[in-house]
């Protein structure tokens, strides 16, 4: 294994705009445009487990779309083993699609509700002749019990099944092309607690069995917390702060970063007396804040703020965009406020 | 690596459990449809007499133990005729239904999935064409082209799949969004396969439960067409001919358009139970079975 | 002892399907007193958000079969009140707010409209008192700028706004008792921890009671003093939030317990409660977690059980709570 970064993405800008209507094409504008992501950089190692949280808004959902090609970034890279999808010959952009994979949050349109499982994945496997047609059957049992679920479940349709069960086999057919890397969209979102913890479960085995490399979406902070090695958290399109999970959540150094932790709702025995950590609702993204663009919710927000705060290195590989990012984490403030 | 214990839905003849759940609707449209399709399947053999034949000793009987129908002014029996009729018709049926069905669907989801000019265009066009009344310029081709089925298939075939290309595109639209349809993408299957494969049998719902009340329709129009001289020329036993040849009699003898006329009452009765049957039951699909 | 605002005594909610009768709701009984917030947990299929709506009387007769020793409210049984007098405690005496707030709120009126109506059915006003009324209430519930986003319709405010005008709504009947079914799931993080504050806000200053629903143990935990956890349509276990959520005595809220990831906890893997949930249409004679349980024994499958109070308050269905102590030590092992 190479310490040379599986995906690299630099300075990306995804922007989204309406298409113009006749108003538009007469009086000569322009629909606002919506920039979804605004100057991401990160990367990911191999092996490593990446967890990008955030709000709505954030760009979160949108930076997992554009590593697999799903959208046209404005500007920026976006590196997959050395290489841009662009940069990619035909036959390498087809094994781009058996290295990098996707697993997605609905599991009640995952799925295409008129294939059985087997048949759904057994079509990604000769699609990519992964293994000889005689060996298509043997295949697909075989992940299906690599996720967890019984060969009966091949001859199913997805109705038949309940959501966690149709995660797994969202997951079956994205591990059909042996992916080396996988985007994973709050793929545990929609599913009971409970069920929860078997997927989660389920992901460490398989990454470990597998060595997969992982870009983990999600918004609930123990769910990426459990899930990540290092850890990416946005707001309206770009990066506050990222670092190993661990120093994040020890020592958030960013006000969002810390209002997110302090916002999460935790198990206690005392009754919450506490006002709300943040105001305000989240911008919208037509009318992104200058300069920090968290500065309008920022309790610690000061004039320096309508200008752009520097990216500030803060530890081991842990950086925060923030004027006061030097200031340590007191402890009462990092969430255990009563 | 734990599997999870499941629940398991015992399964028998899925055929006869399948339409077990069918409402009373489809259970009873598609009975008279099979009986309908059957009798015009075994037409030569349970016909009493030939179809055409003449029988000059039996003219405008009215229906009786002999002829079950009655003779028209010719003497043939109408019973016969409409059995052989119902070969015509449902044939006619089929074809201007199923045909315009096919390519205007594989359009429609092409334009709902792609958008852009494609879709543009498609759309205009199809606007255009539903603007102007179906009848009218199905008469005029026919003025165009002349009388007789070949030229009707032809006019449908021009016109018919508008409505399919739009039900489709409407379905799809929706369709391209869920996330199955990303998947496949992501898996990189060409847009091809992922149109026709994948989106095509989740899109076509609404144009199966259509295609139930155009298929009347379509019978309706060959018969009307056939009424007006434009259609089927006689002696050929088609319904809306018979029901020409019948109108001067139909004070005297009324069965002579009065049978043809039961007969499409049947079919379009079993096709619209059919239609609703088949709305419901198609409804059901998408949702789990809990 | 006071007599308690809501009492309700053997609850069964059964729904009519083809393949069978579904039983949503099985002999619960419970009770909340004024001004308490009682937290409901469960996941999908535990009956919890029918039991709301049974208690409002929103389940439409058929499909849903209702039947219940008593349903008291204030003194009132719920069972046997007219329509009238049933659409009269609807709003004014219970309010609801539900888990989507886009399908909440009507999307072709105006939100000062919807707010207003409130006021002028519940609360008698004039169409001029009741806008300053609904600007007023706007206020309150945290909507920036209200005399002018009075006129707004829903499209133009995001989740958390729309969810604290359907607060405002709820709020115009002057309720004893608020049901809120999941009413932060849909919503962000920070917008979450407003929304809650907002309601806690409001239940120090009105005095009301709330039903809070969710999945979300941590959520109740921070709200509520009391928690009913749920299962298959019946309560297995009730009793104080701290309590409850420190000791549990089911083995079913011990096993949701441990299989969330806490922020602090070391990652491993999590301890998953085995199985799926039940099938409420076929459901087996004894406890209805049986299967599922680490702990269940022979007559765990076979007896029924149903909530029994212990002494100390706290009430449970297991037959044998004393094993949930067990569970940890298993675990650790």
């Amino acid at each position: 294994m190479t310490d040379q970064p599986s995906l690299i993405v630099e300075d990306l800008v995804v922007e989204f705009a309406k298409s113009r209507s006749l108003a538009d094409l007469a009086t000569g504008t322009y629909p606002p445009t919506v920039r979804a992501v605004d100057g991401v950089s990160l990367s990911v190692r191999p092996g490593e487990t990446l967890g990008l949280v955030g709000e709505s808004g954030s760009g979160k959902s949108t930076i997992g779309k554009a590593i697999l090609g799903l959208n046209h970034p404005k500007r920026g890279s976006i590196r997959f083993e050395g290489k841009t999808f662009a940069e990619r010959d035909a036959h390498a952009q087809a094994a781009f699609r058996r290295r990098v994979q996707m697993v997605f949050q609905d599991p009640y349109s995952s799925l295409n509700p008129r294939l059985k499982i087997g048949s759904a994945i057994a079509e990604v496997l000769r699609f990519h002749a992964i293994v000889p047609e005689t060996e298509v059957q043997a295949e697909v049992l075989r992940l299906l019990s690599l996720v967890g679920l019984p060969s009966a479940m091949a001859e199913r349709r997805p109705r038949e099944l309940s959501g966690g069960q149709r995660q797994r086999a969202g997951l079956a057919r994205a591990l059909a092309v042996r992916p080396s890397f996988l985007v994973l969209d709050e793929p545990v979102a929609a599913l009971d607690v409970s069920i929860q913890a078997q997927v989660l479960n389920l992901l460490v085995d398989l990454r470990r069995e597998l060595g997969l490399t992982m870009l983990f979406v999600a918004h609930e902070l123990g769910v990426v917390r459990h899930m990540s090695d290092r850890l990416a958290v946005m707001y309206l399109g770009q990066i506050m702060e990222t670092g190993p999970s661990d120093a994040v959540f020890r020592d958030p150094r960013h006000p969002y970063t810390r209002a997110l932790l302090s916002a999460v709702p935790k198990m206690t025995t005392v009754k919450r007396l506490r006002a709300a950590v943040t105001q305000g609702e989240i911008p919208s993204a037509l009318n992104i804040p200058s300069g920090c663009r968290f500065r309008t919710r920022c309790p610690m927000a000061q004039p320096i703020c309508e200008t752009v705060p520097p990216d500030v290195t803060v530890g081991e590989a842990h950086h925060a965009r923030c004027h006061f990012a030097a200031t340590p984490t007191n402890n009462s403030e990092s969430g255990r406020k009563r | 690596m734990a599997i999870i214990a499941e629940r398991s839905a015992p399964r028998r003849h899925p055929i006869l459990q399948e339409i077990a759940s069918w409402s009373l609707s489809l259970q009873c449209g598609s009975l008279i449809m099979l009986i309908i399709v059957l009798a015009a399947i075994f037409a030569p053999w349970i016909a009493p007499y030939d179809p055409n034949e003449q029988d000059f000793e039996a003219l405008l009987m009215p229906p009786g133990r002999l002829h079950l129908f009655g003779t028209d002014s010719l003497g043939r029996d109408i019973f016969s005729r409409v059995l052989f009729g119902a070969r015509i018709d449902l044939v006619i049926g089929f074809f201007t239904t199923y045909v315009p069905m096919t390519y205007g669907v594989i359009l429609g989801a092409y334009a709902g999935y792609k958008g852009g000019w494609f879709d543009a265009v498609l759309m205009r066009f199809i606007d255009v064409a539903m603007a102007f009344p179906f009848l009218v310029l199905i008469i005029v081709i026919l003025a165009i082209l002349g009388p007789g089925v070949q030229n009707i298939y032809i006019s449908v075939f021009i016109l018919a799949w508008t409505m399919y290309a739009r039900l489709a595109r409407a379905e799809m639209l929706v369709e391209r969004g869920k996330d199955y349809m990303t998947a496949v993408k992501v898996l990189g299957f060409p847009q091809r396969r992922i149109i026709l494969r994948h989106g095509l049998p989740n899109v076509i719902n609404s144009s199966i439960v259509f295609s139930a009340s155009d298929f009347v329709l379509n019978i309706l129009l060959v018969s009307g067409l056939s009424f007006l001289g434009l259609g089927i020329q006689p002696p050929e036993p088609e319904w809306g001919a018979m029901i020409a040849e019948g109108r001067d009699f139909i004070r005297d003898a009324w069965w002579i358009a009065t049978m043809p006329g039961f007969a499409i009452l049947a079919t379009g009765a079993a096709l619209a139970l059919i239609g609703d049957g088949l709305a419901q039951r198609l409804g059901e699909r998408h949702h789990t079975t809990v | 002892m006071t007599e308690p605002l809501l009492s309700i005594e053997d609850l069964t909610v059964g729904f009519k399907t083809p393949r069978g009768t579904v039983l949503a709701n099985k002999h619960l009984s419970l009770t909340v007193a004024a001004g308490e917030t009682l937290g409901i947990v469960g996941e999908s299929g535990s009956g919890k958000s029918v039991l709301c709506r049974a208690i409002l009387r929103l389940l439409p007769s058929p499909p849903a079969e209702i039947s219940a020793k008593s349903l008291s409210f204030g003194g009132r049984d719920l069972m046997k009140l007219k329509p009238g007098e049933m659409r009269s405690v609807r709003g004014q005496d219970i309010a609801m707010v539900f888990q989507n707030p886009m399908t909440s709120l009507n999307p072709v009126w105006p939100i000062g409209d919807q707010v207003s109506e409130g006021l002028r059915i519940h609360r008698g006003l004039s169409q001029a008192a009741s806008r300053k009324a609904a600007i007023d209430i706007l206020k309150r519930v945290g909507i920036p700028s209200a005399e002018v986003r009075v006129d707004d319709y829903p499209y133009q405010w995001s989740g958390g706004m729309m969810q604290r005008a359907v607060i405002a709504m709820a709020m115009t009947g002057e309720p004893k008792l608020l049901l809120a079914d999941e009413p932060t799931t849909a919503l962000d993080v920070t917008i979450q921890d407003q929304i809650l504050s907002l309601l806690m806000e409001l239940r120090r200053e009105t005095g009301m009671a709330i039903i809070l629903v969710s999945h979300d143990m941590s959520v109740i935990s921070e709200t509520c003093d009391r928690v009913a956890v749920m299962y298959a349509g019946s309560i297995v276990e009730l009793g104080s939030s701290a309590e409850v959520l420190s000791a549990p005595l089911h083995p079913y809220t011990h096993g949701l317990l441990r299989s969330i990831p806490h922020l602090d906890a070391p990652s491993g893997r999590l301890a998953t409660i085995g199985g799926q949930p039940p099938d409420l249409s076929r459901l087996d004679p004894g406890c209805p977690f049986a299967s599922r349980c680490p702990v269940a024994s022979d007559e765990c499958r076979a007896l029924p059980i149903a909530l029994t109070t212990l002494p100390g308050g706290r009430a449970t269905a297991c037959h044998f709570p004393e094993r949930v102590a067990l569970l940890d030590r298993k675990a650790a092992s």
